[in-house]
C-alpha cells in the first residue's frame, strides 16, 4: 500500500475554510483514500492525498468556496517527471551511466602477488609484450594464452593465474623452490663428520672408513675417505665416497623463565575516537588519547566498494581501553611445563633429521626471579656429510 | 426493528459475524492510543480533542488529546491519539 502511494506520487494538500468535515466527507462519498490529516486550526486542515485524485477534490473544493493549494509533491512519478522535464540532465544521467558502464569493461589496475624473488616489473613487461597493459578491453584477451606464455618465457614460475574482477586484474603467482645443491656422483668426495660425537657404526658403502665404534670424532674429522689406497697400486684412487655414520651425540641446553609475569587489566574507562581516510588524507575525529597505556581496538568500514571497485574512502572507529600493568607470580608448574616444552622444541630442531633421541634429563633451578632449566640428551644421529675432495689433499 | 432482531437472533444461532450480519460498525480498539471503525458513514466534526463520527447506530464520539486522523476511505477510519471516553448517542 505505502509502496503503491509513493510509487505513484502523493501530494500534501493545505485546505482553508468553514465545515472542513465536508471535505472529508466527499472523498469518503468518492472513494479518495486521504491519510495524515492534521487539523491545524479550526479553518485550516492539512492531509495527504494520491496526486490523481486531487484533481477531482480540487474543482469540488473550489465549488465549494474552500481555498486549497498543494504544499509538496512527492512520489517516483513526480520525480520522473522532474526529470524527463529536464532532458539534458537526464541525457547527462544516461550518458554518464553508459561511459561508466563502457569503461567498465577496461583493465584499469594489475596487481601481482604472491612474488618473493621474481620482480613484478619483470611480470609486467612481460605481459606487455603480449598485449595485456593498463587498458585492455577485458574480452579482447585470452587469460589462458598469456598465462601459458608467462609461464614459458619465465623460468622461476611454477603457477600463474590472472583474475580479472570489475577493473582490477590481480596476477597470482607461485614460484619454484629451488632444489639443495647436490653434489654429483662422479666428483671425488669424502664424508666428514657434522658434529662431535662417539662413533656408534659405520656403514661405508664407497670409500675406507677411517673410524671405528667407539671412536672419538670432532665436527670436520674424516670419517669415510674418498681416497683408496691399496698396496699394489702405484697412484691412489679418488672415489665418490658415502655411506651412513651413526653417532652418538650430546647436547645441552639452557632456557631460563622469570616468575613474575607482567599482565594488562584493564581499568573500565575507555575513550573513542574517529578516523576517516580519504584517498591518502586522514582527518581525525575527537580528542587526543589522554591514557598512559592503553589497548586500541579497531573497526574499519570502506563505505564505497562497488563492484569491486576500491574507492579510497575508509572510517575506523577506534576504540581506546585504559590498562594498567599488574605483576603476577606464575605456578611453578606452569612455568616448568613451558620450559620442558620450549628446550624440546629446540633439541628438535638442532638434531638432524632421523635421529633418535635415546635419553634426555631436565633439571631446574630457582634463581633470584628466574627459574633455570637444564636439559641433556642423548642423540644418536647420521653425523656424515661429503666434502669434496680439495686438490692439495691429492 | 422486527427484521434487525431477528437478523441478530440468526447472527447468534449460526455464530455469523455480527458486524456483517446487522450491517453495523466494527469498532477495534489498541489500548487507548489508536481505534479504528470500519463500515462508517462519514464524519461530523474533528478536532485534535474531540471527534464524532456517524455510523450505522448512530453517532460515535470520541473525546481525548491529540487526535490525530491517521487514514480515512470509504470503509475504514483510523484515529491516533490519547483516547480518553468514548460515547454513543443514537
Amino acid at each position: 500500500m505505502r509502496f503503491r502511494k509513493n510509487y505513484r506520487g502523493f501530494a500534501t494538500v493545505r485546505l482553508e475554510g468553514l465545515g472542513l468535515e465536508k471535505i472529508i466527507n466527499f472523498c469518503v462519498s468518492k472513494n479518495i483514500d486521504i491519510w495524515d490529516v492534521d487539523r491545524k486550526q479550526y479553518t485550516l486542515l492539512e492531509f495527504k492525498i494520491n496526486l490523481r485524485d486531487y484533481k477531482l477534490l480540487n474543482k469540488f473544493s473550489k465549488n465549494h468556496g474552500f481555498r486549497i493549494y498543494v504544499i509538496k509533491e512527492t512520489g517516483c512519478e513526480v520525480w520522473t517527471n522532474r526529470i524527463l522535464k529536464r532532458k539534458v540532465l537526464a541525457a547527462g544521467a544516461f550518458f554518464s551511466l553508459i561511459i561508466l558502464l563502457y569503461l567498465s569493461g577496461f583493465v584499469f589496475r594489475i596487481d601481482v602477488v604472491g612474488n618473493d624473488i621474481i620482480y613484478a616489473d619483470d611480470i609486467l613487461t612481460e605481459l606487455e609484450n603480449v598485449g595485456f597493459v593498463i587498458g585492455t578491453r577485458h574480452q579482447s584477451v585470452d587469460l589462458r594464452a598469456i598465462e601459458n606464455h608467462l609461464m614459458i618465457h619465465i623460468s622461476e614460475l611454477a603457477w600463474i593465474g590472472i583474475e580479472i574482477k570489475g577493473v582490477y586484474a590481480k596476477i597470482k603467482i607461485v614460484e619454484k623452490v629451488p632444489s639443495p645443491s647436490k653434489i654429483d656422483k662422479n666428483v671425488p668426495v669424502n664424508v666428514v663428520a657434522l658434529k662431535n660425537g662417539v662413533i656408534e657404526s659405520v656403514i661405508a658403502r664407497s670409500g675406507d672408513a677411517v673410524v671405528k665404534k667407539g671412536d672419538i670424532v670432532a665436527a670436520g674429522d674424516l670419517l669415510i675417505s674418498g681416497v683408496l689406497i691399496r698396496e699394489n697400486m702405484e697412484h691412489p684412487m679418488f672415489t665418490h665416497a658415502f655411506g651412513e655414520v651413526y653417532a652418538r651425540t650430546y647436547y645441552e641446553l639452557v632456557e631460563i623463565h622469570p616468575l613474575y609475569e607482567i599482565v594488562q587489566k584493564k581499568t573500565g574507562s575507555k575513550q573513542r575516537e574517529t578516523v576517516i581516510i580519504i584517498g591518502t588524507k586522514e582527518y581525525k575525529i575527537g580528542e587526543e588519547v589522554k591514557f598512559n597505556k592503553y589497548n586500541a581496538e579497531k573497526n574499519s568500514y570502506e563505505i564505497i566498494n562497488w563492484r569491486n571497485r576500491e574507492i579510497f574512502v575508509e572510517v575506523i572507529h577506534i576504540e581506546y581501553y585504559e590498562v594498567i600493568e599488574v605483576s603476577r607470580r606464575v605456578e611453578l608448574r606452569d612455568i616448568e611445563e613451558t620450559l620442558s616444552k620450549v628446550l624440546l622444541e629446540v633439541l628438535q630442531g638442532s638434531v638432524l633429521n632421523y635421529s633418535e633421541i635415546l635419553d634426555t634429563k631436565i633439571e631446574f633451578e630457582l634463581i633470584e626471579n628466574y627459574m633455570k632449566a637444564e636439559l641433556w640428551a642423548e642423540v644418536i644421529e647420521n653425523i656424515g656429510t661429503k666434502k669434496r675432495i680439495e686438490l692439495e689433499e691429492e | 426493528m422486527k427484521s434487525y432482531k431477528a437478523r441478530e437472533s440468526i447472527a447468534e444461532l449460526l455464530e455469523f459475524p455480527k458486524d456483517i450480519m446487522l450491517d453495523t460498525s466494527k469498532i477495534t480498539m489498541i489500548g487507548n492510543l489508536q481505534i479504528l471503525v470500519e463500515n462508517h458513514k462519514g464524519i461530523i466534526e474533528y478536532t485534535d480533542k474531540k471527534m464524532r463520527i456517524n455510523t450505522r447506530f448512530g453517532m460515535l464520539e470520541i473525546e481525548g488529546e491529540k487526535l490525530h486522523l491517521k487514514s480515512i476511505s470509504a470503509d475504514e477510519i483510523t484515529i491516533n491519539g490519547k483516547i480518553v471516553k468514548l460515547l454513543f448517542s443514537s
